[in-house]
């Protein structure tokens, strides 16, 4: 059980500034503000309900295990119940999943894995369209004077009030997920064994947006109002269909060379499938009230039928000596080819290298008391990305029976390689009460797929991926864990981790040191890929009789001044973390009922204020819109200047918080990383093939989805919080 | 801890012996054998099958631009110019005054305000169907000039019809250089260098000629009239006064050539119907609401009030009556248009009697031109395109070349907030094309 929650979002907004008439005058206005609270109590009077509630969770499992030696099972399943801050958003998720594992005889197993998850989550209809937030972030008092909406229908809020968007939209996501594998283990030896992993993972999305015809509503409010809106009712709907096969074959031959010498040679290769079929529909102009079907419309759209296909195939040789046990050393080479890469481009191989040292098994040195374990441990290697299916080739798509270009397309695209060293270590302390692990790497990214914006004159849209020529990258990671108390009925455990991370980009290629990605977003030799780089407001002056501010001057970027219609971008700042830590806390109490807490923090980096880019510069709802004079004519110029400066708007976007009750999670999805290698074949070898975030990954970060999902309220703070407590 | 030499001798003799034993052994050879062949399988075709994928959404281009495709590959970039036509008519409309915002968010109100920036990603990266300007038009350029190219490139046995899908190509490229000349105060094509109104204006001359060659070659009258329409409007815009009339007198008054929509796709609307009749995006400008002449009304500008506001809920919602459906075609060039860039070029009595010849045409039927309009022939020219070309996408080259007072005027507020009305007569090349051009 839990609960979702705003915290303090009576006061957390802003009150917006507006001109309101004076008197029943159309003529005579006078400027006053609006509160979030002066709106709840408008809202609560008349549906009855506040902008923000708690929402509750609840999460139900159930599972059953047992079986004979030869063959145990799993079974469990559960049913989930999420409700958000916003009433709409909300969502419902039943799980099954079943496990069974196989032994009929000590040379010879299976495993298998079956999970399947079905629900569906609403959305509000924020993002640009509207909600409670949209609502009352850009809330305005003149929206209480609202022209032809007589009797005050908006109440103040942006476009109408939030119930009016929960009767006009109905915004849903479907979702059934199936993964399954199959592991066939044979130790045909006891100097050989190979095991054969096939695995599928099934994805189907309907998602839809429905607008029922409501002329009512749309005559009430003029915001909900046109022929895709509730005026006449519209429908989107669309399919995401993904599958994802896998083949992944690995075989060991483990021959002890001495009594001390011992070797592992390995041999594997993957096969790694992706199938997504996108299908999407639109269509608008109901007949009459009731209507809400594709084929009941006026105007129907097919708006899109794509078929993406990505294969990749690797495999790779490994060899490893081991030393009493103590020593571990490996070296492997793998090659893999991939459906999407450029027609210049063939196999990529990328080797590896590492050596692990368990040194508190090592009799000759002696190592204090309270060290349980120590191991050092160092690796060289290189991992890649392949390009996206369409990102090498120029290709056309189908608009109502013609075609348009689409994708610029690169030819001479290829993969990126990374290569990286780290060192580091493991200990174990005081009975292993105490753990110590700490990592330092430093590596490049050669030939890093970098996008650019494709110059619209060359007659193709969106943007173009490229090979930049290297990024180099170093860092330090660190974890921190400490068993503070494990009794019978209470146990405490607390862990610190973090990371510095710097990212800088050596070369873009012969051409050029300078690749843009969007009007603020640049790549530029000698920063980190990605970064904020815009021209920099640094002197205005206000005029009292305009009310305006005048001579504005810009940043010549050599420590000068110059007219900002020809200023230059300069450096504003990183636009990824560069340093992330993260405090965690947990009780177990009577062993079942287990709390957690958890402390985040991430620095280094900025962020644009979008929210108040919206405010202040374009909807004029802040006190700088109309009383001028009261500001720094540099915060004057900037508002005034609509979307042409961002240079009080890019702020220092360090987050330390502990909003966040889940740990931070990384998400892998590229064939190429660690899972792609299969197991190490040994649990004691240091895996050198872990995830490291590309150049790729880095410049396109801020356009996620995931990113924009969490609403900001401004830099430093997050939307919601959440807590749960589990038995 | 040490062991002595024998000992370790002793324990590498027998690990020796072991392995030995493991070689000769039938069984590891049949169990070694299992990598290989895993091995040699990933080596061979299988690897190559297992590696081909299909994207039956998508052609790439060297399986689509091939002289089978020919007639496919005039109609599409043909199309691509019909949409950024649509696009280009909206927000140049909103520019010049034609129409007014209605949105409640503020992604268009530069267009409205006259201040657009080249930062701004709506008008320099957004689909026609988006109402960008830019990048449609200059996809619309590139689609037409490639299939003049490949076409020219091609025989008359493998494309039947080639030299009037020629003719129509090159005239759809040249009037897409119009638009990036009238509207843009710099524009480039094929990532090349900055191009100002002059030189693309010439750009457009010279595709507007090589498409009237063609369409006499294939006798396509037609496409003739609008090639000379557009080479008119290109040379009037450089200054050729006189080769704009010699073209616009070659065209008669009742041509008229439309692009045309479809319901196929949101691409193939018609974009000023699906905007400001059925979105309520737009809404005519006061400026065109109640048009009359001599107290009657225009029927040549038509707009209906909708007794309700926009979706910004400041404006109130007006419906030209000029594209009555979503399938209306939009008039890329037009016999009357000739007639206006004759009269204008000619002017004194014979400009007078144009335009009395097109007030009094058929459905229209207005009075003639009063003295004191005849006496102001420029600012009755300026009226009659105004109200005869209204939503055609010219008025915002019109605002500029005529230095026609913007309404509302420079420097009054913007009514939905965010700023004031701005003095922009034409855009700025946007940045987007900018920092990824290396000519910049």
């Amino acid at each position: 059980m839990g609960a979702n929650w705003v915290p303090d979002w009576r006061n957390r907004f802003e009150d917006n500034w507006g001109p309101v008439p004076v008197g029943g005058s159309t003529a005579v206005r006078d400027t006053v503000q609006l509160s979030t609270r002066q709106l709840n109590d408008s809202l609560n009077s008349n549906f009855g309900r506040d902008i923000f509630e708690a929402g509750m969770l609840s999460d139900l499992q159930l599972s059953v295990s047992g079986g004979t030696p030869t063959l145990r099972y799993y079974m469990g399943g559960g049913y989930e119940e999420n409700q958000g801050a916003e009433v709409v958003n909300r969502l419902h998720r039943t799980n099954l999943r079943v496990n069974l594992s196989a032994t009929p005889n000590d040379n010879f197993d299976v495993q298998s894995s079956m999970a399947y998850t079905t629900g569906r989550t609403y959305l509000p209809f924020e993002a640009g369209g509207g909600g409670a937030v949209w609502g009352t972030l850009f809330s305005s008092p003149g929206f209480l004077y609202s022209g032809a909406n007589t009797g005050n229908p908006q109440l103040g809020f942006r476009s109408g009030p939030p119930d009016v968007y929960y009767q006009a939209y109905n915004n849903f996501q479907d979702a059934d997920r199936f993964t399954g594998s199959v592991t066939l283990t044979n130790r045909a030896t006891s100097w050989f064994n190979h095991r054969l992993i096939l695995g599928v993972d099934r994805l189907a999305e309907d998602n839809q947006a429905l607008t029922p015809r409501n002329d009512p509503l749309a005559a009430r409010y003029s915001a909900f109002s046109g022929s895709g809106a509730p005026t006449n009712g519209s429908m989107a709907v669309s399919t995401r269909d993904v599958t994802v096969s896998t083949f992944d074959y690995l075989a060991n031959l483990d021959l002890a060379l001495t009594e001390s010498w011992r070797s592992v040679s390995s041999v594997g290769g993957q096969f790694f499938g992706r199938k997504s079929l996108f299908r999407s529909a639109s269509a608008n102009d109901f007949p009459a009230a009731g209507l809400l079907s594709l084929a009941a419309a006026a105007v129907r759209n097919v708006d899109g039928d794509e078929v993406f296909e990505n294969n990749t195939v690797g495999g790779f040789i490994q060899q490893q000596v081991i030393w009493n046990n103590r020593l571990f050393m490996t070296a492997a080479v793998r090659a893999d080819d991939n459906s999407a890469f450029g027609t210049n481009f063939d196999v990529v191989t990328y080797p590896k290298f590492s050596a692990s040292y368990v040194i508190s098994e090592e009799p000759s040195i002696s190592l204090p008391s309270f060290v349980s374990q120590l191991r050092l441990r160092a690796a060289y290697g290189g991992s890649g990305q392949q390009p996206g299916a369409f990102d090498a080739t120029r290709t056309y798509a189908a608009q109502g029976g013609f075609l348009t270009p689409a994708n610029a397309g690169n030819p001479d695209l290829g993969p990126e390689r990374s290569f990286e060293t780290e060192v580091g270590f493991e200990a174990a302390l005081f009975e292993d009460r105490i753990g110590l692990d700490f990592t330092y790497f430093n590596g490049v990214t050669k030939d890093a797929i970098l996008a650019r914006l494709a110059p619209p004159s060359a007659g193709f849209p969106g943007e173009q991926l490229f090979n930049a020529g290297e990024v180099a990258r170093s860092g330090l990671e660190g974890l921190v864990r400490w068993q503070a108390l494990n009794g019978e009925n209470l146990a405490l455990d607390f862990s610190l981790s973090g990371s510095v991370l710097g990212y800088k980009i050596n070369s873009l290629g012969p051409t050029t040191d300078v690749v843009s990605l969007s009007a603020q977003i640049q790549h530029v030799v000698g920063y980190a890929p990605g970064a904020w780089w815009d021209r920099r407001l640094v002197s205005a002056e206000f005029d009292p009789v305009t009310r305006r501010a005048t001579n504005i001057q810009c940043d010549d970027g050599n420590g000068g001044a110059t007219e900002c219609a020809g200023a230059p971008r300069v450096f504003i700042g990183n636009s990824v973390p560069t340093r992330e830590g993260s405090l965690s806390a947990g009780a177990t109490i009577f062993k079942n009922l287990r709390i957690n807490s958890f402390f985040d923090y991430r620095g280094g980096y900025s962020k644009l204020d979008g929210n108040r880019r919206v405010r202040c510069n374009l909807f004029a709802l802040c006190e700088i819109n109309y009383h001028p004079e009261r500001f720094d004519p540099l915060l004057v110029a900037e508002a005034q200047g609509g979307t042409q400066f961002t240079t009080e708007l890019i702020q220092d976007a360090s987050l330390c918080g502990s909003a966040s009750c889940r740990p931070p999670t990384r998400c892998p999805n590229r064939s190429h990383d660690r899972s792609m290698w299969g197991a190490p074949p040994s649990p004691s070898l240091v895996a050198i093939w872990r995830y490291l975030p590309t150049s790729r990954a880095l410049s396109r970060r801020h356009h996620s989805t995931a990113e924009r999902a969490v609403v900001p309220l401004g830099n430093g703070s997050r939307m919601c919080c959440r807590s749960f407590a589990s038995l | 801890m040490t062991r002595s030499h024998d000992s370790v001798r002793g324990t590498r003799r027998a690990a020796t012996s072991r392995v030995s034993g493991f070689v000769r052994s039938t069984r590891l050879r049949t169990v070694l054998a299992i990598p290989f062949i895993i091995t040699a399988l990933a080596a061979c075709d299988t690897v190559d099958r297992l590696l081909t994928v299909n994207s039956p959404s998508r052609l790439d281009e060297a399986n689509y631009l091939v002289p089978a495709n020919a007639l496919l590959i005039s109609n599409s970039a043909v199309a691509d110019y019909e949409c950024a036509l649509g696009g280009y008519i909206v927000a140049s409309g909103l520019a010049a005054g034609e129409l007014f915002d209605g949105e409640q968010t503020a992604a268009r109100w530069s267009y409205d305000r006259r201040d657009v920036d080249p930062t701004q990603a709506q008008y320099a990266s957004a689909s026609c169907v988006g109402i960008g300007v830019y990048t449609p038009v200059n996809v619309a350029r590139h689609t037409n000039d490639q299939a003049v190219s490949l076409l020219q490139g091609w025989t008359d046995a493998q494309v039947p019809n080639r030299q009037r899908l020629i003719a129509r190509n090159a005239a759809m490229a040249g009037h897409s250089l119009v638009l990036l000349a009238e509207g843009f105060c710099e524009c480039t094509i094929n990532v090349g260098p900055a191009l100002t109104p002059q030189q693309a204006f010439d750009s457009a001359e010279v595709r507007f000629t090589t498409a009237l060659a063609a369409a006499q070659a294939a006798n396509e009258p037609a496409l003739a009239n609008l090639a000379r329409v557009g080479r008119a409007r290109a040379r009037l815009g450089s200054g050729d006064a006189a080769g704009a009339a010699e073209d616009a007198a070659a065209v008669p008054q009742d041509f008229v050539f439309n692009a045309t929509h479809d319901l196929n796709a949101a691409s193939r609307n018609n974009r000023i119907f699906a905007q400001n009749n059925q979105g309520f995006a737009v809404t005519v400008a006061p400026s065109y609401r109640n048009v009359t002449v001599a107290g009657a009304p225009d029927p040549r500008v038509v707009a209906v009030n909708g007794n309700r506001k926009t979706p910004d809920q400041t404006n109130d919602l007006w419906s030209q009556q000029k594209y009555l459906s979503l399938t209306a075609g939009t008039p890329i060039a037009t016999g009357i248009e000739a007639r206006l860039i004759l009269a204008e070029v000619r002017g004194g009595s014979e400009g007078v009697a144009i335009l009395n010849t097109l007030r009094a045409r058929s459905g229209v039927a207005l009075p003639p031109l009063s003295a004191a309009e005849v006496s102001d022939f420029t600012g009755s020219l300026i009226e009659a395109r105004r109200r005869e070309l209204w939503l055609q996408g010219t008025r915002w080259f019109d605002m500029n070349r005529f230095s026609v007072p913007q309404i509302p005027a420079a420097g009054a507020d913007y009514p939905k907030g965010g700023g004031v009305y701005g003095t922009q007569r034409c855009w700025p090349l946007p940045d987007v094309e900018r920092l990824a051009n290396p000519n910049f």
